[in-house]
């Protein structure tokens, strides 16, 4: 059994760790290109969401070199995730592929149809195999959480932005490696004396901004064109209002939905938005109005296109960011994407911004 | 002078209309609907909703602007949920939200919460709480709640068509709000009985019938009316009885992307069933659509005699 998945941001290193102690052989997917994108809208619907197609192409890429099993997780609605595996799975069986694919159901009040699911891993495997596997694959993603935080908040005030990647990415490669939790927690920490090390201007005022918006694009940075990068190189102290290990007990365990955090949130939206629809579309208006509370200058939206809750979202915002005077940018992402349309929607988005920083603190408005 | 409540005639309406209309008639409220869907009306919508909102979501946006003027209140209830554990589309989840921030100078917008997750006791209770503001009497709510349903379920058992073999029947696959909205389909069901031929849509069905089809799917489907339409293909697809199928779908409709992949898979893969996919926006011309039809309905005819 040779297993892959999908791709989305930087699940895989934390994917590939748990599979891998296992003991299970993995074939990952080659990193997402254009033709993954190519080969994903050329049979996928297309009125379906980006996350769907690139998943698609994914797939052919991983079956193409040698996968014959696919994980992937699914939902109860009402966003179109849920669905995902079902559509998938007939667009590769039309395809003559020899596959089987496994889908994850959401934990839904019962811990024995859960675990259920995990059958075809138990079989060979002790609970305590499986526990530390998980173990050092759930700090593997929180730390690459963590350390994304850090470097988006640390490039603001960097004096060469670009250095501070370099560090970051050198962290990322080094984690692959690692496969005691002791040594993964002190990486994290040589990674950020490695950043406080460079020139950093403490003085500085940096822009501060909120990505808000749907996970897979958010976390994705082959559908958002690098987005963190390429502000946090402007010299923008950007804000992630979600990250991979919040979608995993979210999504999977259903946490946090009770959570302090999540009524916050909730309370944050209610003068717009009274109820949940699906996806994180509650969540983009709830923490857009965060955002301005935390004196945020401005919140970039994301979301793919046709994307349901989020277009709820997106044609709730104007009015958040009338009533609020915070502006709000909603990028809407497909296979038409173009960079240099893109890169100078950012750079107006981030004037607009500097202008209305200059404004209230009274410096020179250029 | 009567309280007027207006009902725009857009989305589920087409669905719930005779217990939305028989409820507030019971209260001694004066039931005012919008105009048929009409240019205009479409017009004012597509101005007023965001680009990316699918067709019908933007048509009820042009339903709302043409009833503001007109009446008190306007009934817009925030459905979630009409089955245990299904769901309908997140956009009609967010509907009155995105009402309420679109268009101003609106009268007050009743927006009780519809959802089925819950227990029949809470939809009781929203129901209290919408008629308490017409009446003081929770008996009156409680009568106009029973006869609603009774409404409903009457008119339902109205639409269940037994389907003879006398003629070509084609299957119209798709929402209420667009097979029955004229304006919107561009007349395709009065279109397709002009040629001749039988239609029968999932509405035409009975829930057993449903079932049956939607059992077939690899995992249930959350959403309640994609589920009834999906159902309704794939049970008609067996049972032999129908000689064409039509998928109509809306510009940007999220569910019906994916389930209209599945019955275009599923009837691609057999070499008995015709199946075509019909996608609407305001951008679509009626000439072009006719030809479609005709085309679609000849081929038909001319397999069965050749057969």
């Amino acid at each position: 059994m040779k297993v892959t998945y999908p791709h989305m941001g930087l699940m895989n290193l934390s994917a590939k760790s748990l599979l891998k102690e296992l003991g299970l052989e993995v074939v990952e997917p080659p990193p997402i290109t254009e033709r993954t994108l190519n080969l994903g809208v050329k049979h996928a619907p297309e009125f379906a969401c980006l996350p769907l197609k690139i998943n698609v192409g994914n797939y052919i890429e991983a079956l193409e070199a040698g996968a014959d099993t696919i994980i992937m997780a699914g939902g109860s609605g009402p966003c179109r995730f849920g669905y995902y595996g079902e559509v998938q799975k007939e667009i590769l069986k039309d395809l003559d592929y020899d596959f089987e694919m496994i889908t994850f159901e959401p934990f839904q009040g019962s811990w024995s149809n859960f675990l259920q699911q995990f059958k075809f891993i138990f079989k060979h495997l002790s609970w305590w195999n499986l526990w530390s596997a998980w173990k050092l694959a759930w700090t593997k993603c929180q730390l690459i959480d963590e350390a994304t935080e850090y470097t988006n908040r640390m490039r603001g005030y960097a004096v060469k932005p670009k250095l501070v990647t370099e560090v970051y990415e050198v962290f990322l490669n080094r984690i692959e490696d690692i496969h005691e939790i002791e040594k993964l927690h002190s990486a994290i920490v040589e990674m950020k004396n490695q950043i406080l090390d460079l020139k950093i201007d403490w003085q500085k005022e940096p822009l501060k901004v909120g990505i808000v918006g749907e996970i897979y694009v958010v976390l994705e940075p082959f559908t958002n064109l690098n987005l963190e990068k390429k502000l946090g190189e402007m010299g923008v102290v950007v804000n992630r209002s979600i990250y991979l290990s919040d979608w995993i007990s979210e999504h999977l365990f259903s946490t946090s939905v009770d959570s302090e955090e999540h009524q916050k949130i909730e309370a944050a939206a209610e003068p717009y938005l009274e109820h949940f629809v699906g996806g994180h579309g509650l969540e983009t208006i709830g923490r857009t109005v965060l955002y301005n509370q935390d004196d945020y200058d401005g919140v970039i939206q994301l979301a793919p296109f046709t994307c349901m809750p989020e277009i709820v979202a997106e044609s709730i915002l104007p009015k958040v960011s009338r009533e609020l005077d915070m502006p709000v940018l909603s990028l809407t992402l497909d296979e038409h994407t173009g960079e240099a349309g893109y890169i100078t929607r950012l750079e107006a988005f981030v004037d607009l911004l500097k202008r209305k920083q200059g404004l209230k603190t009274g410096g020179q408005v250029i | 002078m009567k309280v007027k409540v207006g009902i725009p005639k857009s989305l589920l309406y087409f669905h719930y209309y005779p217990a939305w209309k028989e409820f507030f008639q019971q209260l001694g409220v004066e039931v005012v609907e919008s105009d048929d869907s009409n240019q205009s009306i479409i017009d004012q919508g597509v101005k007023l909703a965001i680009d990316e909102a699918c067709f019908p979501v933007k048509v009820s946006h042009g339903h709302i602007v043409n009833l503001r003027n007109k009446v008190d209140y306007i009934f817009l209830p925030r459905i979630v949920s009409v089955v245990k554990n299904e769901y309908v589309c997140p956009k009609l989840m967010g509907l009155p939200d995105m009402i309420r921030n679109n268009i101003s100078d609106l009268p007050q917008l009743l927006t009780p919460t519809i959802n089925h997750n819950q227990s029949w006791f809470d939809l009781l209770g929203s129901n209290l709480e919408l008629g308490a503001k017409f009446t003081d009497s929770k008996f009156k709510i409680m009568k106009a709640h029973w006869q609603a349903r009774k409404a409903l379920r009457h008119h339902r058992q109205n639409l269940i068509k037994e389907f003879g073999r006398d003629r070509l029947t084609i299957a119209l696959l798709g929402h209420a709000y667009l097979l029955e909205d004229k304006y919107l389909s561009l007349g395709l069901k009065d279109k397709l009985e002009e040629l001749g031929v039988n239609v029968i849509t999932p509405q035409n069905l009975t829930k057993k019938q449903i079932d049956r089809g939607a059992d077939k799917l690899s995992k249930p489907l959350f959403w309640t009316f994609n589920r009834e339409i999906i159902g309704a293909a794939y049970y008609l697809f067996e049972c032999q009885e129908v000689d064409g199928f039509i998928q109509l779908a809306a510009f940007g409709c999220g569910p019906d992307s994916l389930i209209g992949e599945l019955m275009e898979r599923k009837a691609k893969r057999r070499s008995d069933i015709h199946f075509m996919s019909l996608n609407l926006d305001e951008h679509t011309g009626e000439a072009g659509l006719e030809t479609r039809l005709e085309a679609f309905v000849d081929m038909i005819r001319w397999e069965a005699k050749g057969a």
